[in-house]
């Protein structure tokens, strides 16, 4: 089998090259950037600005990572730990949020609770009281309303995969409830918890879409900061010091990892909950769930107001006019190429990530460890480090104004949450099937396409969505990049922000939403045709 | 120790001569020879760690022995890599192809045989009937018992008409009743298909009750190998003997309260 060995070493080298151009690359000549441009870096780091934003960034985000776990633990309890009903669509319904950009969660926002919104008008007119949803307390709201849905997600497995057993044990025992969570809960959900609110807090301190929106002058972020120093000052060097910044959680991410030695999965027998009838609690959760349920579907439902309504509230009647004004402004050729990135996307990071992660979950040596490190670390990248960092390295190349730049930011920044679902799948399979290829002939590559693969059809269709909805919906990372006939969707929303044209961005946040929508539904209908009642991974 | 090589060289169907594997500081196995007859039923018995996964896959080629030779028919096949030595593997697990039908399982590795591709589906039928799957040739390996899915991995080895057939614990994964009807079933396929079979198990009385002969490790080094009556009657060591004995007292022990609760 000295070809396959061949083979294998040739791909990995392939792969780690392609990582380095497309995550490695670029931040290292950021890096220098910094250098040659003669920023002083002391000088930024100590201004009163400078400060000020660090401060703002760290304040807000602790704020808005706590309320978001705290509300994503509490309603995954509620579904996971009751005998409420429709757990399923309230999962759904919860999630929806992560369909659409930050940026709509921004305007919906404004919509609901600016000047002249949607609900601070009722609010006005019946209290006699002004609401401004601008500064600390907003950008904390819209952090928590993108940012939950994901600490849901996650929450939700660590307690799906939680033994019962200790709990049962210590309910024989006598051990008072309070105890059982002090005693039990807490050390086992404590390592898990840090890494959600890790992902949570990073997610949130990166976003500039939000703070963008509802952001005042006090309360002026880090990456804000950046993208006015980008875009309004054109000072890269600038940018590029925040950006080294924002990259510290990345940074922190890869020292741990590589800090963690027992990567492997830890599979025991675990014993499910049993859920007692509880009259209380059910009530309970049926209120909190229906509550959260409808402050998501809030925003959605006041962009289809703004939509399709003339003039809320004075002009009650329905039009077609927002939406004509809104493709007249280009929207058509623009979904074309976000769709046609996002479908590129989608494609090439299947292969990637699968391949890749053949690598490092069932082939040993240094370039496989070498390349799990690359991949788990680009998960904590932010879109705008990135897009700077493409703006610089990539701006004497012939890719500069091109879409394929923009397909490889994407990659760069969402390959790895897919190669990671495609690991843990890989690992899940036998891990003999190699040996036994080997032995009966069969190489690698032939087990690879004819037996491991068939075997993560489920994952690949999940990658697949997980590429092709993020791309759909990013503003961060192509927001250097994109030209006038590159541009995509999500773009015209800063656009419209910038003209105050609500209609607009209310329009085009409901269209990146449908067609992520369309999307997830047909990869539901794929799966479930793909995978009947076999039993896959 | 000369003797010994060359009567391992010179006789046999498989001769394994002064095999040593290292993994970095660890000595894994050491000074390991021994030699298998043809159509012999030879067991590897040990407990967990000892070392005998290790002696399968150097000898399948999966994994370079850090000094010793393995003869094959007279030939050195040290350097042979895994699809030229014709040796089958029957693994714990199974390993099956959890995505192909039971038929597919069994006629897949000889799509890729020049020779085999154009009977590829008859000896695939064929084998199936043989090992008793008839009625199953067509599901896919998760609708099958324990016991079905081991024979399709078996049936899956002998498509390739290997010399030796290698089973790691192929019973471990299996109910105690099971295991006991399934052991005259291995047997039995060896003796319909004349094979030469190395078993590895750490189950003494498995190996006793199946075995033409025994091979006891302990810590990467042969303690005895002989004829299970040998094993009993003369332990060649203390380890021999505890490890034999320790379970032959618990077998009776249990047999003994078995008898108690009649
Ligand atoms: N790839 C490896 N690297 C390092 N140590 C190994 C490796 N494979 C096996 N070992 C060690 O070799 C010893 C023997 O393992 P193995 O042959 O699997 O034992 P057995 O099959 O008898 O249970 C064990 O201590 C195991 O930890
Ligand atoms: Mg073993």
């Amino acid at each position: 089998m000295r070809s396959d060995r061949q083979y294998a070493l040739i791909t990995k080298w392939l792969l780690i090259s392609f990582f380095a151009v497309i995550v490695l690359f670029p931040l290292l000549r950021m890096l220098f950037k910094i250098a040659e441009s003669e920023t002083n870096i002391v000088k930024i780091m100590s201004s009163v600005n400078f400060h000020n934003a660090l401060m703002n960034s760290l304040t807000i985000s602790l704020t808005a990572t706590l309320i978001s776990v705290a509300l994503a633990s509490l309603l995954s309890w509620c579904v996971l730990r009751s005998h409420i009903r429709f757990k399923v669509l309230l999962t759904i319904l919860f999630t929806l949020p992560m369909l659409i950009p930050s940026f709509s969660h921004g305007i919906g926002l404004i919509i609901l609770f600016g000047k002249n919104g949607v609900i601070s008008n009722v609010i006005t007119d019946l209290l006699q009281i002004d609401v401004s949803i601008y500064g600390f307390w907003g950008i904390v709201i819209g952090s928590v309303m993108y940012s939950f849905p994901v600490a849901f997600l996650m929450v939700s497995d660590i307690l799906r995969y939680e033994d019962s057993s200790p709990y049962e044990a210590a309910g024989v025992l006598g051990v008072p409830k309070i105890r059982q969570l002090t005693g039990i809960s807490l050390p086992y959900l404590r390592k898990p918890m840090i890494i959600v609110a890790f992902a949570v807090f990073t997610m949130i301190i990166t976003d500039y879409g939000v703070p963008m929106f509802v952001g005042d002058t006090h309360s002026l972020t880090l990456p804000v900061m950046m993208y006015q120093e980008v875009i309004g000052q054109g000072d890269l060097g600038k940018g590029s010091v925040i950006a080294l910044v924002l990259l510290m959680p990345a940074v922190m991410a890869f020292v741990i990892d590589l800090l963690n030695k027992d990567r492997g999965n830890l599979s025991f027998v675990i014993k499910p909950f049993e859920t007692a009838k509880n009259t209380l609690r059910d009530l309970f959760s049926y209120t909190f769930c229906g509550a959260v349920a409808l402050l998501v579907l809030l925003p959605i439902g006041a962009f289809i107001v703004l939509t399709f309504l003339r003039h809320y509230p004075y002009d009650m009647a329905f039009t077609l006019e927002n939406i004509a004004k809104t493709f007249d402004k280009g929207a058509g050729i623009y979904l074309k190429n976000s769709v046609m990135i996002s479908l590129f996307v989608g494609g090439v990071g299947v292969v990637v990530a699968s391949v890749t992660s053949y690598f490092t979950a069932r082939m040993r040596g240094v370039t496989s460890k070498i390349l799990h490190l690359i991949s788990i670390t680009t998960l904590a990248i932010p879109g705008l480090v990135l897009g700077l960092s493409y703006a610089i390295f990539f701006s004497p190349t012939f890719l500069y104004h091109t879409i394929a730049i923009l397909i490889m930011v994407n990659l760069a920044h969402f390959i790895a949450s897919p190669y990671l679902m495609m690991y843990n799948t890989f690992n899940k399979l036998n891990e003999n099937l190699e040996d036994v290829g080997a032995t009966l002939g069969i190489s690698r590559i032939r087990i690879f396409l004819n037996v491991l693969l068939p075997q993560a059809k489920g994952t690949i269709a999940e990658m697949f969505m997980y590429l092709f909805v993020n791309s759909m919906m990013t503003i961060s990372a192509v927001t250097f990049l994109y030209t006038s006939e590159t541009k995509p969707i999500s773009i015209m929303i800063t656009s419209f922000e910038k003209d105050m044209n609500w209609e607009g961005a209310a329009f085009v946040s409901l269209m990146i939403l449908a067609v992520n929508i369309v999307m997830k539904i047909g990869i539901a209908l794929v799966k479930r045709r793909l995978l009947g009642s076999e039993k896959c991974v | 120790m000369d003797e010994a090589r060359c009567e391992a060289k010179c006789h046999g169907k498989l001769a394994v001569e002064n095999l040593r594997v290292e993994f970095g500081d660890n000595t894994i196995l050491q000074d390991v020879s021994f030699a298998v007859e043809d159509k012999e039923f030879l067991s590897i018995l040990g407990p967990s760690g000892c070392g005998k996964t290790t002696i399968l896959r150097v000898l399948l080629g999966l994994l370079k022995p850090t000094q010793g030779k393995i003869y094959k028919d007279g030939i050195n096949i040290t350097a042979f890599p895994p699809a030229k030595r014709k040796m089958g593997i029957v693994f714990q697990n199974y390993a099956l192809f959890e995505n192909m039908t039971v038929l597919n399982n069994v006629q897949y590795a000889l799509k890729f045989d020049q020779e085999k591709k154009k009977d590829a589906y008859k000896i695939a039928v064929d084998l199936i009937h043989r090992v008793g799957l008839k009625e199953h040739m067509h599901k896919r390996p998760y609708k099958l018992s324990g016991g079905q899915q081991q024979r399709v991995a078996i049936a899956r080895t002998l498509a390739t008409s290997p010399d030796v057939i290698l089973l790691d614990e192929p019973m471990s994964a299996l109910d105690a009743e099971m295991r006991l009807s399934l052991r005259s079933e291995i047997k039995g396929l060896q003796k319909e298909f004349g094979s030469t079979m190395i078993y590895i198990t750490h189950d003494q009385e498995e190996a006793l009750a199946m075995s033409d002969r025994i091979m006891v490790l302990e810590k990467g080094v042969i303690q005895q190998i002989g004829t299970p009556m040998e094993i009993i009657d003369k332990p060649a060591n203390t380890y021999v003997k505890s490890f034999v004995q320790e379970n032959m007292r618990l077998k009776i022990d249990s047999l003994a309260q078995f008898f108690n609760k009649l």
